[in-house]
């Protein structure tokens, strides 16, 4: 399988480190690792995976082959994994994918139930001094938002809660974003 | 070992989202003021992108508690200062506008931001003769005008 090919180079390529280590060494082996962790968020491969990879690190660390360099990495590239897992993280950075329909998995018991979740289009720019003349409190900075919304749902109940199944979405009026 | 590290890259790079994230993007602010005589066109940079949003399977019964709505808005602003040319002393031909130093995707902010859906862009066409300026070199905080 091609993971445990992965893992085993990762492997090897720590256990050669040592005195004499070329440059190159080090950042193919750095490069390796940030590679790695970005399949891993992407495509969300078990965690046990991952922890499984990590203990062969820290068991190499104990014979004193991997420098702490590459440990602290390992370290890192774990924290972000895990802060991944939390579904409310902002995705602003880390790549968008557009508002459509995806599978809520915590209702999707009986039958799927969907839910409208993606990146909507927004900007914040100066407010034109002609805009600015008609505000009761004038404000320096205009927002136009969009979220991604259902257009169509339809009610069910699951376990006796009544939800809305998502059927179709789009890009429209935001009426929860002020604070 | 190196065919390994760019195998890996190639296909982490095909397989990643290409939308445009929420960054500051340059801009052309126009400034008519009716006592000044020209229409000034002030390069500026403002925030303009993606965010992520989620909508609520159970906004009926729970409200917004469920909900995930963003937009893209300045991070950390800069406010600069412009004279206005060809206007009048007793018009106040200073003219402040803010710059994006960094945006992020975040709530709007009511005591400082007009919130809205699609505001009118008709503040930004001009009626009179266009003038440009350009920050004085070595001055980011204050723009001489031409």
């Amino acid at each position: 399988m091609g993971w445990i090919r992965l893992e085993g180079l990762t492997v090897s390529s720590v256990q050669r480190h040592g005195e004499g280590d070329t440059f190159s060494q080090h950042g193919n082996t750095l490069s390796l690792y940030f590679c790695f962790n970005f399949i891993v968020l992407y495509f969300h491969l078990p965690l046990s995976l991952y922890l499984f990879l990590y203990f062969q690190i820290i068991a190499t660390t104990a014979m004193g082959s991997l420098k702490s360099p590459g440990l602290s990495l390992l370290l890192l590239s774990f924290l972000l994994y895990i802060a991944d897992s939390y579904p409310n993280i902002d995705l602003s950075n880390m790549g968008c994918e557009e508002c459509t329909l995806r599978k809520n998995n915590l209702f999707s018991r009986d039958r799927p139930v969907y839910q409208c979740m993606g990146c909507c289009f927004s900007r914040a720019y100066p407010t034109p001094l002609r805009a600015m003349k008609t505000m009761n409190i004038p404000k320096n900075i205009t927002s136009e938002a969009t979220c991604c919304v259902a257009r169509h749902s339809y009610e069910i109940e699951i376990a006796g809660i009544k939800v809305r199944n998502h059927t179709d979405c789009h890009c429209s009026t935001c009426y929860f974003h002020k604070i | 070992m190196e065919a390994t590290v760019f195998n890996c890259w190639l296909f982490f790079l095909m397989f990643s989202p290409a939308v445009p994230m929420c960054l500051p993007t340059d801009f052309t602010l126009y400034v008519e003021k009716p006592e000044c005589e020209f229409c000034v066109a002030i390069n500026t940079t403002i925030c303009m992108g993606f965010c992520y949003s989620r909508d609520s399977n159970m906004r009926d019964i729970l409200g917004p508690r469920f909900l995930v709505q963003r937009g893209c808005t300045y991070d950390k602003v800069e406010y600069h200062t412009a004279i206005l040319p060809g206007c009048p002393i007793e018009a106040n031909p200073v003219f402040t506008y803010p710059v994006a130093l960094s945006c992020h995707c975040s709530a709007c902010r009511t005591d400082t931001d007009e919130c809205a859906h699609r505001a009118s862009m008709d503040g930004t066409k001009c009626t009179k003769p266009v003038r440009r300026i350009y920050p004085y070199p070595g001055h980011s905080n204050y723009v001489i005008p031409f």
